[in-house]
């Protein structure tokens, strides 16, 4: 080889070698640039794939609604369930047993303590041994001559004056006698009540038919206008729960008054009327402005004095023998008893003789008595020293409460029988109360992020069902401020799927929800039932909702389900109806930041200042940091 | 002796003179190669750098229009940024059945998001005659951004 083609070939070499290293670290940027780009390909593959497995689903949006988030029982025991399974309807159930699986009395039984005979004599037996089965061993009394009596309708009291116009004043009477006068001005016509006049307890059985004859002083007095009035009276028979009827009236002939106070009497026919021991009598007077004074101008006076009303308002009472016993039931301690069985067997020495078994009634408007709503009324055997058996069953917690007070119940028995005047006796082999013990009994646990100024009722609802046709339920709240459990509602529920409610409580709200050292609202609500034969029951879903006490305060409860493979990190949520549009993220007030594992189901409560009032349909959008975004919507009402 | 020394050493001269011009072609070819290829490397590196701040982290964008709130004559959209890099919106449309919807302003014009940051663009028309949206009418809201990236989504009015 020539030396100068080694020097050549030398050179070459050399620019080859410069050459090459450029190539490979061109090479090299260009190599990393493209592996930088297939690794953002990468990565980017695997957040869209992350992204895309993710789902969560709203599975239900609810407007002040809350779950249990506790529970506890305090009769029977826990067959199966969980309080996730009273979150919702989804036939995961929460299952008592009652304790006594196997035995089937379920029932208890009292015999009075105490007795006495309050109309006749005693003459036989002692409480409670004579009574306490039927053996013969009887608990006797002899009745008594009850003379016949007039008795007339008074104007004991004059209720307070109900007239509904303008300016009502009471003013002295002029009159001598001792009654209230009323006057006002009325400027518009129509029907003005002036008094109501109640009479006592007639404690007659009827008042015959006749004419009742009421005398009034009464003017209208006029000074500008030329009104007219007429005085209206309408007689109503008032029973003890204050419903009335309209047993006569004058309204067909009303009065004209004339300018001059003066004695206005008439005569209303009083029709042949039956009345209960407790019915009352009340005579109402109106004033009929068939023409008012509408400039208001002057001053239309209506004095009004009270009724003399005696004449032909009497009945009599025939003469008549009488017994009457009552007994009494003590420490009876029976919560909420869903049903009460009372039961007496007697006979009387005549035949024919009319008798009423009654029950104390500790509720009734007026002071509690006995009451006619559940006596049993029937006439004895005409054959006499006839045992003969009556049951006054009765049914609903509600009614229950009305005959058993502080664990004592009354039952009164009364015979008469008219026109003898040969006393007879009473004999009572058997009084006895019975009533179902509770089978299961437990209660939940509510807590919700609103104290109790907040809330101005609350709707309560329960679904499930038994393994018995006879269970009563019994839905109760607890009372904070007096700790004890009232009474919700009851119902009878069966071996079908049943719901209940939703019941509505609004009754002292803020003595039911108790604040928490942290700030939250508490409710206890509980279930008990109560069974002749031993149950087993099932709760599907037990909900509470929440009413606002201003309808710019609100909750609402969102159930967030993640049916994805991977935890879900929720970052964002949007509410959005027709006016309004509100987001809500970790920075905001209310927050929302919600993370949620694989199958997690959370239900995320917010404080909103919405109107859940009107009904209105509102969007619920999450969003999850991967940039996925669910929807859901709910309608409010 | 002396003339041998002599003619050794001219030609030792005549050798060096040889011996000067391979080493500066050898340099020049150097100096060729390197220039050439310091070109293609700034070309390059330049090329590879504008790919990284632009086109090559496209596919790294994903923004979601969360929602949109319909005014009188606008229309507010609410975009987040997903992705793994931080986006530009460069333009917001709005479509119905017709096609884009004209007279536009949009505030801001341009909206930069920061990754995971959620932003609010507002396109403001110029009603003529002014008139409301069509009630219960679906729009279509498409946002575009630097990187040429675009999104879209339906809307109710």
């Amino acid at each position: 080889m020539r030396p100068g083609s080694r020097r050549r070939g030398a050179k070459r070499g050399q620019a080859t070698a410069i050459g090459a290293v450029f190539f490979i670290i061109i090479a090299i940027l260009m190599i990393s640039f493209l592996y930088e780009v297939y690794q953002t390909q990468e990565q980017m593959t695997q957040f869209d794939f992350e992204r895309a497995s993710e789902n969560v689903r709203i599975s239900h949006i609810g407007f002040d609604e809350y779950r249990p988030v506790d529970y506890n029982i305090t009769e029977g025991t826990l067959s199966n369930g969980d309080v996730e399974s009273l979150a919702r309807n989804d036939e995961l159930y929460l299952v008592v047993q009652s304790p006594d699986v196997g035995t089937s009395n379920q029932t208890k039984t009292h015999f009075p303590s105490t007795g006495s005979v309050s109309y006749g004599s005693w003459v036989n037996g002692f409480l409670p041994t004579s009574v306490e089965s039927n053996d013969g061993d009887r608990f006797e009394a002899q009745s008594a001559l009850q003379r016949g009596q007039t008795r007339y309708l008074h104007n004991e009291t004059i209720s307070a004056n109900e007239l509904e116009c303008r300016k009502w004043t009471i003013e002295e009477p002029d009159m001598a006698s001792p009654a209230s006068v009323d006057s006002g001005w009325v400027n518009e016509s129509g029907l003005y009540s002036l008094a109501d006049f109640t009479s006592e307890r007639l404690n007659v059985p009827t008042i015959g038919a006749g004419p009742w004859n009421f005398q009034f002083w009464a003017r209208l007095y006029n000074r500008t206008g030329e009104p007219e009035a007429h005085l209206q009276v309408e007689v109503v028979k008032r029973t003890s729960r204050r419903s009335e009827s309209i047993v006569a009236s004058n309204g067909s002939e009303p009065l004209q008054l004339g300018d001059s106070f003066s004695d206005v009497s008439f005569l209303v026919d009083f029709p042949l009327t039956t009345l209960s021991e407790t019915d009352s009598i009340v005579i109402k007077v109106y004033a009929n402005f068939t023409k008012a004074d509408p400039a208001n101008e002057g001053v239309v006076y209506l004095r009004f004095d009270s009724p003399s009303a005696r004449s032909g308002v009497a009945t009599t009472i025939a003469q008549r023998q009488t017994v009457e016993t009552k007994f009494v039931f003590s420490q009876i301690n029976a919560e909420r008893p869903a049903r009460l069985d009372f039961t007496i067997i007697g006979r009387y020495s005549v035949g024919s003789v009319s008798v009423t078994v009654q029950l104390w009634d500790y509720t009734l408007d007026g002071g509690a008595n006995w009451s006619t709503a559940t006596q049993a009324m029937y006439v004895s055997d005409p054959t006499p020293e006839t045992d003969e058996v009556r049951k006054i069953p009765i049914a609903g917690v509600q009614e229950t409460w009305r005959y058993l007070h502080d664990g004592v119940a009354r039952v009164r028995v009364k015979g008469t029988r008219q026109d003898t005047a040969q006393p007879f006796l009473l004999g009572i082999d058997l009084v006895k109360l019975e009533y179902p013990v509770i089978a299961t009994e437990w209660y939940s646990v509510f807590l919700i992020n609103q104290d109790s100024t907040d809330v101005n009722g609350l709707d309560i609802t329960w679904a499930g069902h038994c393994n018995s046709t006879m269970v009563d339920q019994t839905l109760c709240i607890y009372d904070f401020s007096r700790t004890q459990w009232d009474v919700v509602g009851s119902s009878k529920i069966s071996t079908s799927e049943l719901r209940v409610g939703p019941l509505r409580f609004n009754t002292s709200v803020q003595d039911h929800v108790n604040t928490t050292p942290t700030g939250e609202g508490e409710v206890w609500l509980s279930v008990n039932c109560t069974s002749a034969d031993p149950c087993c029951v099932s709760t599907d879903s037990f909900l509470l909702k929440t009413y606002p006490a201003s309808e710019n305060e609100g909750c609402v409860a969102i159930e967030l389900v993640n049916e994805g493979g991977l935890t879900v990190h929720l970052v964002r949520l949007w509410i959005v109806n027709e006016t309004n549009h509100l987001v809500l993220d970790a920075t905001t007030d209310p927050s929302f930041d919600v993370y949620l594992a694989p199958s997690e189901s959370y239900v995320h409560v917010l404080p909103l200042p919405y109107s859940w009032i009107e009904p209105e349909t509102y969007v619920f959008k999450v969003i999850s940091e991967r940039g996925n975004l669910w929807t859901g919507s709910a309608r409010t009402g | 002796m002396h003339s041998q020394t002599y003619e050794y050493a001219m030609a030792s001269l005549a050798r060096g003179r040889r011996a000067v011009a391979p080493i500066v072609s050898a340099m020049l070819m150097v100096l060729v190669v390197v220039a050439a290829f310091s070109l293609i490397w700034a070309y390059t590196d330049s090329w590879v750098r504008s790919q990284r701040a632009g086109p090559a982290l496209a596919p790294t964008e994903r923004l979601l229009i969360e929602d949109a709130w319909f005014g009188s004559s606008n229309v507010t959209i609410y975009v987040s940024n997903w992705g793994r890099s931080p986006v530009v919106i460069v333009d917001v449309g709005v479509y119905n059945a017709s096609g884009r919807l004209t007279n536009a302003t949009v505030d801001p014009p341009r909206l930069t998001l920061g990754i995971g940051q959620l932003g609010a663009i507002t396109v403001t028309f110029a009603w003529d005659p002014p008139g409301p949206w069509d009630r219960n009418t679906a729009y279509r809201v498409m946002v575009v951004t630097e990187r040429g990236s675009v999104v879209e989504a339906w809307f109710k009015a």
